[in-house]
C-alpha cells in the first residue's frame, strides 16, 4: 500500500523492486541501453564486429558461470556443446531447409539434451565427474565431425548461409544483443530465485543441503542443463554469424578461453562475466599480434587468478559495496543493499 | 514411540563400527547417546539420518520404516540433524542459509523470509541477518544450524556434539534453548561428551560402546551402571 | 576372427596398453595424493618427447641415455611447476580445492602447449627409429622399438610400484594418499612429498612420451590424446585407485585394438567412452573404485 504523500518514492522503489526481480539494477539498464545504440554510435564495422562477438563470448560465460559458479562444475565440454548446438542448426539448414531461427533453437535444445544424460550420468558424484564426462563428450564430438566428412565436410570447413542476406554487423549485433539480454535476465532470475537458493547450497556444501532437504541430483541437473543450452544457443548464432564452421570450434582451447573470461568476472554473479568479456575479448583481439604468446598469457592470467583472486571482479565490487555499506550502517543503521 | 531401531549394523571393510544396536525413543523426550570416543555414535547417527546405509537392522520413524532412505527422504519424512564440525552455506548470507531449509524443507511457506527470520530469533541468532555465514563464528554458526534444522518442520532433532566447544558460561542458555527446541514439540536425540549438559537437558540415555549398546536407561540409573562406569573409567585410564 | 588377427589385436592392443599404464599411474597418483585432477598431464608426454628428441639429435645421445635424461628433465619441470603453482594455491585456497586447482592445470597445460608452439613450432619433430629392426613374436613381426617402448613402460611402472611399497618414501606418500591429516601427524612433511609425488607422476609422463619418440615423433598438442587416454583409465577403474590403472590400461589398450579394427579408427573412442557411460550407470565409482563423497 502507498500512501499519497510517498506516491512518487513509492512508486520508484516498485519500480526498482520489480526490475530488481529481473536481475536488473538501474545501473545494468543503462549500460544495456548504452550498448544498444552503440551500432548507431559506432560506425566503424570493425569494432562493431568485435562487440558482437564480445556479447557472444559474454553470454557464453554468463552460461559457463551457472553451473561453474553456482553449483562448482566448470563444465570442460563446454565448446563441444556450443559446437553441437552450431552444427545441428546448420546441417538443419543445409540438409532439410530448416530456417535458420528454428535451426538456432533446436541446436539449443539439442546441446540441453546432451547435458540432461551428462549430469544424470555423473552428478550423482563429484562435480569433477561431469566436467571430465562432458570433455570426453566434446572431443568425440569433433573427433566425428572431423571424420563424417561427407556430412560435415570436416576440416575443410562447412559453408552455412547466414541469418540475413548481409555480412554486415548491424543486424546480428542485434540478434545476439537480444539473445544475451534474454539470458541475462533469465539467468538472473533463476539465480535470484529460491532454485538459485538450492544451487548455491548445493555447490557449498552439497551434504548440508542434503539435510537441508535439497535433492541434488535434481537441482544440479536442472542447472547442467539450462547452462549446456545457453552453450547450444551461442553456438547456432556463431554458425549463422560466421557462415562457416570446422570442427575446432570444439576444441578445448575455446573452453579455457570463455573460462578465463567466466573467472575473470567472477564466479557466482552472472554478471561479472558478462562484463569481463568486454574488458577481456578486446584485449586480446588488441594481443592477437603475439600469436601462440596470447594463449600463453591466457594460461598465466588463469593461474593467476585462481591463486591470487578467485573471486574476479564480481567479489571485488562485493568487497567496495561492502565497505560502503558498513559505513552507511554505521551512520544510519541496517539497510538492505540496493544492489542485490 | 517415535523412532525405533532394531539391530542396526554397519560395518565398514571388516571393521564393525555399529554393531546390533536397538534403541526406542519416545515422543516429545531428550534422548542421549554417550559413550567414549570411537564407539560409534556419530556413525549410528548417520544411519538414522540416511548418510549412511546399514547392512542390517531396520529403522521405523512414526510406525513407518525408514532405513536406507536419503537424507533428502528423512528431511521431508520430518527428521533434521547438525553436524559434528558445524555447516554451512559459506556465501549465502545467514537469512539465506536458514531460507534454504524453509523452502526446501518439505513444507509450504507462505513467507519463508519471514519464518525463517522467526526461527532465528527463536534460537537467539544475535548477528546481523545478511551477514555472509562465512565471516561469523562457531557460536553464531551452532545457533544458525539449529535454526536451519528447525526450518525443516521436523518433528526428530539430531544433535552431533552441539555443546562442544561452548564456555561453561555459554552453557545454561544453550540448555535453556534445547529445552524450549524440545517443549515447541521436537523430539531430540543428542551425541554429547559434556556431562553437565547430558545432566541437565536428558531424560534418557544410551550407552554406546564399541559400537554395542551397553545400556539403556533413566540418566541417574545409567550413571551408576558399573558396566558404563567401567567404560567410562576405562577410558579415562587411556588418557 | 582367424587366431593370428586375434593374437595380431591382443598384442597390439597391450603395446598400446603398456603406454597408458604408465600414463594413468601418474594421473591416479597425484589425484590420490594431492587431490589434484590433472590436465597438463600430457603435456609432460609432450615435453618428454622434445627433451629425448633434442638429446638425440643436438646432444647426440643414445636413446637409452636420452630416454632417461627426459625422464629426469619431466621429474625437474614438474617439481618446479609445483612449487611455482600448487604450493601457493594451496596456501591460499579455502575450499573449491579440486575445481581450482584443475583450473591451474589447465592453465598450465595452456601455457606449456603454446609455449611449445611459438618456441620450437608445429611440425612434426621425430626420429626414424631408435634400434631399428623388427622381432618375432607369436608369429607375429613388431618393431623392436615397439618392443623396448613397452618394456621400458612397463620396467617403470615395476620399480615406481617397488618404490611405493618397499622404500620409507614411498610408504610416505601412500600414506599422504590414505590420511593426510594422519600423515601429517606422524611426522611427513606434506610439502616435500607433494612436490615429490608431482614431479614422480610428471617424470613418468615424460619417460612415456620420450619412449615412443621414433613411433609418435613430437608435436606441440600431441599431448591431449595420451592425455584423455589415461582419464579414460582412472575413470574406468576409479579415481586414486594405483593398482587398479595396471589392468585398466591393457583393458582400454585391448578395448581399442578390437574396436579400431572391427569399426574403425575414428569409432574406437566412441566405444571406449560408451563403455565408460556403462559402467558409470551401474557402478558410479569406476570398476574397482571406493566411495567417492559428494
Amino acid at each position: 500500500m502507498i500512501s499519497e504523500k510517498s506516491l512518487e518514492t513509492g512508486f520508484v522503489k516498485n519500480l526498482k523492486h520489480n526490475l530488481g526481480n529481473f536481475g536488473l539494477s538501474p545501473v545494468a539498464i543503462g549500460l544495456f541501453v548504452l550498448l544498444g545504440f552503440a551500432p548507431y554510435l559506432i560506425g566503424d564495422e570493425y569494432i562493431l564486429r568485435l562487440l558482437v562477438i564480445s556479447l557472444l563470448f559474454g553470454t557464453l560465460a554468463m552460461g559457463f558461470d551457472l553451473s561453474a559458479g553456482y553449483i562448482d562444475v566448470a563444465n570442460w565440454g563446454y565448446a563441444g556443446l556450443m559446437g553441437l548446438g552450431a552444427y545441428t542448426s546448420a546441417l538443419l539448414l543445409t540438409n532439410l531447409g530448416i530456417s535458420p531461427w528454428i535451426g538456432t533453437l533446436a541446436g539449443a535444445f539439442m546441446a540441453a539434451i546432451f547435458g540432461l544424460l551428462i549430469g544424470v550420468l555423473t552428478l550423482k558424484m563429484d562435480g569433477m565427474f561431469a566436467a571430465i564426462l562432458a570433455w570426453f563428450i566434446g572431443l568425440i564430438l569433433m573427433a566425428l565431425t572431423t571424420s563424417l566428412t561427407g556430412l560435415t565436410r570436416g576440416a575443410l570447413g562447412l559453408n552455412v548461409d547466414l541469418y540475413f542476406n548481409t555480412g554486415w554487423s548491424k543486424p546480428y549485433f542485434y540478434v545476439i544483443f537480444v539473445i544475451c539480454i534474454v539470458t541475462y535476465i533469465v539467468l538472473r532470475r533463476v539465480t535470484n530465485s529460491n532454485l538459485g537458493l538450492a544451487f548455491s547450497a548445493l555447490g557449498q556444501d552439497a551434504e548440508a543441503a542434503r539435510t537441508c532437504g535439497v535433492d541434488p541430483m535434481k537441482y544440479k541437473v536442472i542447472n547442467f542443463t539450462i547452462s549446456c543450452f545457453v552453450a547450444g544457443l551461442c553456438g547456432g548464432f556463431y554458425a549463422h554469424f560466421m557462415g562457416i564452421l570446422t570442427p575446432d570450434i570444439m576444441s578445448t582451447k575455446h573452453t579455457v578461453e570463455v573460462l578465463v573470461i567466466a573467472y575473470i568476472g567472477g564466479r557466482r554473479s552472472i554478471w561479472g562475466p558478462l562484463l569481463a568479456a568486454f574488458l577481456v575479448v578486446p584485449v586480446f583481439e588488441y594481443l592477437n599480434f603475439l600469436m601462440e604468446f596470447k594463449y600463453v598469457i591466457y594460461g598465466l592470467l588463469l593461474i593467476l587468478v585462481m591463486i591470487f583472486y578467485p573471486g574476479g571482479i564480481a567479489h571485488f565490487y562485493n568487497y567496495i559495496v561492502g565497505i560502503f555499506n558498513e559505513k552507511k550502517r554505521k551512520l544510519t543503521g541496517p539497510e538492505s543493499n540496493p544492489f542485490a | 514411540m517415535l523412532l525405533k531401531t532394531e539391530g542396526v549394523e554397519k560395518r565398514f571393510g571388516g571393521l564393525v563400527a555399529v554393531k546390533d544396536v536397538s534403541i526406542t525413543v519416545n515422543k516429545g523426550e531428550i534422548f542421549g547417546l554417550i559413550g567414549p570416543n570411537g564407539a560409534g555414535k556419530t556413525t549410528f547417527l548417520n544411519c538414522i539420518s540416511g548418510f549412511y546405509k546399514p547392512e542390517k537392522g531396520k529403522i521405523t520413524f512414526k510406525e513407518q520404516e525408514i532405513t536406507g532412505l536419503s537424507p533428502t527422504q528423512l528431511c521431508h519424512k520430518g527428521i533434521a540433524r547438525t553436524f559434528q564440525i558445524v555447516r554451512s552455506f559459506p556465501k549465502l548470507s545467514a537469512l539465506d542459509n536458514v531460507k534454504v531449509a524453509v523452502v526446501y524443507g518439505g513444507k509450504q511457506h507462505k513467507n519463508p523470509e519471514k519464518h525463517a527470520k522467526e526461527l532465528m530469533d527463536f534460537v537467539g541468532f544475535n548477528a546481523a541477518k545478511d551477514v555472509l555465514a562465512d565471516n561469523l563464528n562457531t557460536m553464531q554458526l551452532k545457533r544458525l544450524e539449529l535454526a536451519r534444522a528447525l526450518a525443516t518442520n521436523s518433528e526428530l532433532l539430531l544433535l552431533d556434539e552441539v555443546a562442544a566447544g561452548l564456555t561453561p558460561s555459554e552453557l545454561p542458555d544453550f540448555i535453556d534453548l534445547i529445552r524450549r527446541i524440545r517443549d515447541s514439540g521436537v523430539t531430540i536425540i543428542c551425541i554429547e561428551h559434556v556431562m553437565k549438559f547430558i545432566m541437565g537437558v536428558c531424560d534418557r540415555i544410551a550407552v554406546l560402546n564399541f559400537g554395542a549398546k551397553i545400556a539403556e536407561g533413566a540418566v541417574e540409573e545409567i550413571l551408576n551402571n558399573p558396566e558404563v562406569m567401567k567404560a567410562y573409567l576405562g577410558e579415562e585410564n587411556v588418557h | 576372427m582367424d587366431s593370428t588377427v586375434i593374437s595380431d589385436l591382443l598384442v597390439g592392443g597391450i603395446l598400446r596398453g603398456g603406454m597408458y599404464v604408465l600414463m594413468a599411474m601418474g594421473l591416479s597418483l597425484v589425484f590420490g595424493v594431492m587431490r589434484i585432477p590433472n590436465f597438463a598431464h600430457g603435456e609432460f608426454y609432450m615435453l618428454g618427447a622434445y627433451f629425448s628428441y633434442f638429446a638425440c639429435t643436438l646432444g647426440g645421445f643414445p636413446p637409452a641415455i636420452a630416454i632417461v635424461l627426459a625422464g629426469i628433465g619431466g621429474f625437474v619441470c614438474g617439481a618446479l611447476m609445483e612449487k611455482v603453482t600448487f604450493y601457493p594455491l594451496r596456501k591460499r585456497s579455502r575450499g573449491d580445492w579440486i575445481m581450482n586447482s584443475f583450473l591451474v592445470t589447465a592453465g598450465l597445460s595452456f601455457i606449456l602447449q603454446n609455449l611449445a608452439q611459438a618456441l620450437v613450432g608445429t611440425d612434426f619433430k621425430g626420429v626414424p627409429q631408435y634400434w631399428g629392426g623388427s622381432i618375432n613374436f607369436a608369429g607375429l613381426s613388431v618393431s623392436t622399438d615397439r618392443i623396448v617402448g613397452f618394456l621400458i613402460a612397463m620396467a617403470s611402472v615395476a620399480i615406481f610400484w617397488l618404490f611405493l611399497k618397499k622404500t620409507r618414501t614411498g610408504n610416505a606418500i601412500r600414506a599422504v594418499s590414505e590420511h593426510e591429516t594422519g600423515a601429517m601427524l606422524m611426522g611427513i612433511e606434506l610439502n616435500k612429498i607433494h612436490t615429490l609425488t608431482f614431479a614422480l607422476s610428471s617424470m613418468l609422463a615424460a619417460i612415456a612420451g620420450a619412449a615412443l619418440l621414433s613411433i609418435i615423433p613430437a608435436y606441440p598438442t600431441m599431448g591431449l590424446q595420451p592425455l584423455y587416454k589415461s582419464w579414460f583409465v582412472v575413470i574406468l577403474v576409479g579415481l586414486g585407485n594405483i593398482q587398479a590403472t595396471i589392468i585398466g590400461g591393457f583393458l582400454v589398450g585391448v578395448i581399442e585394438a578390437v574396436s579400431s579394427f572391427s569399426l574403425g579408427a575414428m569409432w574406437q573412442d566412441v566405444v571406449s567412452l560408451s563403455i565408460i557411460i556403462l559402467v558409470l550407470l551401474v557402478k558410479p565409482t569406476g570398476l574397482f573404485g571406493k566411495k567417492m563423497k559428494v
